[in-house]
């Protein structure tokens, strides 16, 4: 009875404000904080396709701080899949990350953007430090190691997704939960060796020895809203349930879990999704070196 | 190529340097950190050859130590990590040494190395170190660095089998060889 009259009371009194606040309909989600959103410092690495869908959503969600890094150009055949881009900034040729930010001032000016228009091996690395949750929109296995490395180091959130036509994978790391492996528990010698390739071999097209190549891969918006939804939302499970489980050790029932240690899978002809429980390498370059230390 | 934060890349060297100080392959006081790689000097084992200039035409003798300059960058332990000068006097087709010894021709310390081509996930300090020397006495004519005094000593390996030089040097000698896994084998 008295949580009845406490609605009632809330709803007469901010009856104005409830009209004006954007956010209203989200805040009605059990164990929502607008203000820890509203206070959130996210990192984005890459502002391709599914960098595109991850900071739409954020920015509409109202996320405080987002820091994009990205050092690219607009191309035309970006166009059929990145919602914040349009034909003029293609003809222009202009940095993709300028053209975000623009365009997220008219979606959201709340949202304090700020843009690094750098590779991201030459970065500052304390800016992983600064950020909340790091999320990476990459195409290619040696930045998002990169920014597993750092992320992990740092034992900030990091959120990772990748696209290939109909599928798609999300996979969350946080190296304050004991059981979360990372990308580098993953990596095949198959993939350091197309890394080698890749190094020594500039200029022309690879090919993998299945006769793939490595480079351009398949993408259309269908695949990359999913995953990009899916990803910033462990964004916002992160930046929401990441103090209850600091001081309690588990995650907050009403916000869920984030898919660390796991790594979901969308196959979008079958249209199903499959998770998958990612092991620890106890021999990992990244974890097992920082387990190692602590002990110590 | 990817990097670990800076004290991991520290701590993972460190570790692989001490294996290696357990059989003395680092010269005392010669590690030098810097902010983007580590530098020493290594010294191994393994039986080679020079040329022995007081007689003409090409005659070898045999040599046992060998002195490189060994360079980690960043990316260590990534592909490309690892960074070898081969300093000192060898008459080898896959390793052109600094001190090279001929008037004509200057040294750039190159060595063609398999195992840093295939760089995998167990690959680390030691076995680069071990098959290093694998590739001392196994050298590979087909497949020469593209100097004089390489292809010289290709040319001179096809037409002379290392085992008899080998066996010809080693029966004065018997000290025991360390075996080697098939793996390491040098064969590009």
């Amino acid at each position: 009875m008295n949580e009845k009259n406490d609605s009632i009371d809330i709803e007469v009194k901010n009856i104005d404000s409830i009209e004006s606040d954007k956010y209203d309909r989200q805040k009605r989600i059990k164990g929502w904080d607008q203000n820890k959103i509203r206070n959130s410092k996210v990192m984005v690495i890459g502002a391709g396709a599914t960098g595109n869908e991850v900071i739409k959503n954020l920015v509409l969600s109202g996320i405080g701080t987002i820091t994009l890094i990205d050092y690219d150009f607009i191309d035309l055949s970006n166009l059929n899949r990145c919602v914040l881009f349009n034909s003029k900034s293609a003809e222009k040729n202009e940095y993709k990350a300028d053209v975000i930010k623009e365009a997220c001032r008219d979606i959201n000016p709340e949202v304090k953007f700020i843009t690094i228009k750098e590779d991201l091996n030459k970065v500052e690395k304390n800016i992983y430090e600064q950020n909340d949750v790091i999320c990476s929109c990459l195409d290619n296995i040696e930045a998002r190691l990169e920014a597993n490395n750092y992320s992990y180091y740092f034992g900030i959130p990091f959120i990772d997704s990748g696209i290939d036509g109909y599928f798609g994978t999300v996979q969350a790391v946080y190296s304050k939960d004991k059981n979360s492996a990372c990308l580098q528990c993953g990596i095949s010698n198959k993939d350091l060796d197309l890394m080698w390739k890749k190094f020594s071999c500039t200029g022309k097209e690879l090919n993998t020895e299945d006769g793939e190549t490595v480079g351009k891969i398949a993408s259309i918006i269908t695949t990359t809203s999913i995953i990009g939804g899916i990803q910033s939302q462990q964004v916002l499970k992160f930046v929401l349930g990441i103090d209850y489980f600091k001081e309690y050790g588990i995650w907050d029932s009403q916000i869920g879990k984030p898919l660390i240690g796991k790594q979901l899978n969308y196959n979008g002809l079958t249209n199903s999704f499959k998770i998958i429980e990612k092991a620890k390498d106890p021999n990992c370059w990244i974890c097992s070196f920082i387990k190692s230390n602590k002990k110590d | 190529m990817p990097e670990l934060p800076y004290e991991i890349w520290k701590d993972r060297i460190n570790n692989e340097m001490n294996i290696l100080n357990k059989s003395n392959l680092i010269e005392d006081e010669s590690i030098k950190w810097h902010e983007s790689n580590v530098e020493f000097w290594i010294n191994i084992e393994a039986l080679g050859f020079v040329q022995d200039h007081s007689k003409e035409g090409i005659n070898l003798s045999p040599k046992k130590s060998h002195r490189i300059f060994l360079k980690l960058n960043r990316s260590f332990p990534y592909p490309g990590g690892i960074d070898f000068s081969w300093y000192s006097n060898i008459f080898h087709p896959n390793i052109h040494p600094v001190d090279i010894r001929t008037l004509n021709e200057s040294g750039t310390g190159y060595i063609c190395l398999n195992i840093l081509k295939k760089w995998s996930r167990l690959s680390d300090l030691e076995t680069s170190i071990k098959a290093l020397k694998k590739l001392v006495e196994n050298p590979n004519p087909d497949d020469p660095l593209n100097y004089d005094l390489c292809l010289k000593s290709a040319e001179y390996f096809k037409s002379h089998s290392i085992e008899l030089l080998m066996n010809e040097f080693k029966s004065s000698d018997k000290e025991e060889e360390e075996e080697i896994d098939d793996i390491l084998v040098v064969d590009d």
